[in-house]
């Protein structure tokens, strides 16, 4: 089984939720925290849930997000 | 094209794609679930697909929020113009630059009304010019005034009372004046997005993609969606493939979007003919002063 | 020899009988113009067809576009890679062109435009002459700037004009117009043309990595698309290496400062004026273009019935060369200017001399005669 790494970078995401409507496996959920942007970030939760379908990576406005397969317990940072 | 970019390398952990971003620029100044920061993504990726170094791209927009997605985003030659002539420009650029990739991205308002006119004779001409029109069915950037491409009835700025005209169908008009690529996709299909980028890109005539993409505050106003995922929804449910359209109905396809490669054909390339036309013309005019 | 050498070779030393409009070409031709953006209007409309014909023999490119803003809009665009550009019009393709000239301002794009004024306003009478384009010239397009324009009076001057003008394109990075009327620009004079180099051309300052592309000195280097330099042309208001910056009041200020300081700076340098007769003058007759013509006939008769009258003509009109103006008219009590307009020269003359200027207008299409001036000219010296 393929493990994916999935970061979303807090400076960048505007919590515009593209990512959890891309997301089948539900990898994402907004955050309850207020990052420094003023926004709840979308956050990684379930990244071992992660396919590594990539669409969220690529339909995030800001490119804020990275899939990067590797990490055997499919770290998320 | 096939590059080996050493520099503007993002970080461990970020996108990769980001080594095509102005450094220090992100995040973008779009508004919360844009579809434009869609289309920079995936321009991104397709050109990143292609292995192009972007030093021989050079992006050509105009004005208004879509505009805005290469300029000052995308980390090449960048030549901002005016409403509406992004792709006068990008003529005068494409003939005198043969070796770059010339490309335009602007919105609908910007390439299918003001400029309407410059959209259909470089079609007709068939430059080589890769245009990727955003369609968000609205003019955002001044606050949402009504569109050629917004629906009837929909209530803009401009249409408080609701929209007495019909929406234009730029893919067709396009592909009837004469481009040889013409596609329409929308920020749902992101992976098709890619590959229709891709395709344009790498297509030698006027190659047409129409983006049709989410403005969740000047157009999600109008229409009651407010989120980026209310619109990917909608695109989602109301997307036809090509194929599949060619055997509905017109009424089927009423509130339908067709999204597909619309057109691919070779087709003499306007670029070309005119260098010939050159070489030939200079060559008998030296022969001739010989004599 | 490069292509252009080898053919405009044949043409040194010559002297050939020629249509003002078709030399302005010509001059285009010996100027390295590598584009041109044309669209048919009455009394241009030869300038784009000779264009067509000369400039695939030199290995430049015509391209006729839908209309005038497309025409000016793609001369600019082939500017930014290289080019040296030119698009030729009339007076409502002039209007037309307004908001790109006031981008190639912005963004510092050395290009001619050549306006072969007609009488106006709208359509005008299309095929007669007129000189009613001056003030737009000066101010067509909006906001704060300056511009360059120049006004020929024969054919050769219609050459040598726009050779001219793209010379000063290049080196001040900014459009120049070229402002014809239809009666220079169709008639027809003969035309010596000089032995053409390619190292007499001139050509902008060129940007190298680490330059800033605007700002920094008064006239920018600039960058070349694929010079693999990033660079990022935009007319919103910019920051010295390009980059949009609206918020900034001082960005605003010292940007648009510099563009408009760059062209009155060198008013001096760009000052152009044909002065005749004007020692001890207590008259003069002020004009430019085709209107000078009889105003020098007009000028002549009365100095040969020893009146004092003087000549001078504005080769070059904005700039407005005023500090000159000032001095040549400092002891000479009146003026007198013929136009081809209700009084745009004359407004702007009115603003540098104290002593009274009267506007001698002809609207209709015809040029003044000789006999006309020469008889205002009487009337105001008694």
């Amino acid at each position: 089984m393929r493990h994916f790494q999935v970061h979303v970078d807090p400076e960048l995401c505007d919590g515009c939720a593209v990512c959890i409507f891309f997301c089948k496996p539900a990898v994402f959920r907004l955050s309850p925290e207020l990052s420094r942007r003023g926004v709840f970030p979308a956050v990684p939760e379930e990244p071992e849930a992660c396919t590594g379908c990539t669409l969220c990576e690529l339909g995030c406005p800001q490119l804020a997000i990275a899939v990067n397969e590797g990490g055997s317990e499919g770290g998320a940072s | 094209m096939r590059a080996t970019l050493t520099d503007n390398i993002p970080a461990p952990g970020q996108n990769p794609l980001r080594r095509y971003v102005r450094p220090g620029i992100l995040p973008t100044i779009f508004c919360t679930g844009c579809g434009g920061g869609t289309v920079l993504n995936c321009f991104c990726k397709a050109v990143d697909e292609l292995g192009y170094d972007p030093h021989e791209m050079v992006m050509v927009t105009g004005i208004g929020c879509s505009s805005w997605i290469p300029s000052p985003y995308f980390l090449a030659d960048t030549l901002h113009t005016t409403h509406g002539r992004a792709i006068a420009f990008a003529t005068g650029v494409r003939v005198m630059s043969p070796k770059m990739k010339v490309v335009v991205i602007a919105g609908d308002g910007d390439i299918s009304g003001i400029g309407g006119n410059h959209l259909i004779h470089a079609a007709r001409r068939n430059v080589d010019l890769t245009v990727l029109m955003v369609n968000n069915s609205i003019y955002g950037m001044t606050g949402g005034q009504v569109a050629p491409t917004t629906p009837p009835g929909v209530r803009t700025t401009t249409t408080p009372h609701g929209n007495v005209e019909t929406q234009f169908d730029v893919a067709s008009l396009v592909s009837a004046a004469g481009a040889s690529y013409v596609a329409r996709w929308t920020t749902w299909h992101v992976l098709d997005l890619v590959r229709s980028f891709k395709e344009a890109l790498e297509h030698t005539g006027f190659s047409f993609v129409e983006v049709i993409g989410q403005c969740t505050t000047s157009y999600g106003k109008a229409v009651g969606k407010r989120n980026a995922a209310d619109f990917l929804a909608d695109y989602k449910d109301r997307s036809v493939r090509l194929s599949k359209a060619k055997k509905m109905s017109e009424e089927e396809l009423e509130d339908k979007i067709v999204v597909g490669r619309l057109k691919k054909r070779e087709a003499p390339e306007f670029c070309q003919r005119l260098y010939q036309q050159v070489e030939q013309v200079s060559s008998a005019a030296l022969a001739e002063e010989g004599k | 020899m490069s292509v252009r050498e080898q053919y405009l070779s044949r043409y040194a030393g010559r002297t050939e009988f020629v249509m003002g409009d078709e030399a302005a070409a010509l001059g285009a031709v010996f100027s390295g113009c590598s584009f041109f953006g044309g669209y048919p209007i009455t009394p241009a409309s030869e300038i784009a067809e000779v264009m067509a014909r000369e400039l695939p023999k030199v290995g430049g490119f015509y391209v006729q576009f839908e209309d005038e803003i497309a025409s000016i809009s793609g001369i600019i665009g082939a500017a930014w890679s290289g080019a040296r550009s030119m698009t030729a019009t009339s007076g409502p393709g002039f209007s037309l062109m307004q908001e790109a000239v006031g981008y190639a301002v912005m963004t510092e794009t050395p290009c001619v435009v050549v306006d072969v004024q007609r009488s106006g306003p709208s359509t005008g009478q299309a095929t007669k002459p007129a000189q009613g384009d001056i003030m737009q010239a000066r101010w067509g397009t909006h906001g704060d700037h300056e511009i360059i324009a120049v006004c020929p009076w024969s054919v050769q001057e219609c050459f040598d004009l726009v050779r001219d003008s793209f010379a000063l394109s290049e080196k001040y990075r900014t459009p120049v117009i070229v402002l014809m009327d239809g009666a220079v620009g169709h008639i027809r004079e003969p035309l010596t043309f000089p032995h053409y180099t390619d190292a007499d051309i001139a050509t902008r300052p060129r940007a190298k990595e680490g330059d800033l592309v605007f700002g920094g000195t008064k006239v920018p280097p600039m960058a070349q698309i694929g010079d693999r330099l990033n660079v990022h042309i935009t007319g919103s208001t910019h920051k010295p290496n390009g980059m949009r910056d609206v918020s900034t009041k001082e960005v605003h200020e010292e940007l648009v400062l510099r563009l408009n300081d760059k062209i009155t700076s060198a008013r001096e340098e760009l000052t152009r004026l044909d002065v005749r007769q004007m020692d001890g003058a207590r008259v003069a007759v002020v004009s430019l273009g085709a209107t000078a013509r009889p105003a020098l006939g007009a000028v002549e008769k009365a100095r040969d019935a020893g009146h004092p009258a003087g000549f001078i003509r504005l080769v070059n009109i904005w700039p407005f060369p005023g500090p000159a103006i000032t001095e040549l008219l400092a002891d000479v009590d009146l003026v007198l200017v013929p136009e081809m307009n209700l009084g745009q020269l004359s407004r702007e003359l009115e603003r540098f001399t104290r002593c009274p200027v009267h506007c001698l207008s002809k609207i209709g299409g015809v040029v003044h005669t000789v006999e006309e001036i020469h008889t205002a000219l009487m009337e105001q010296i008694s």
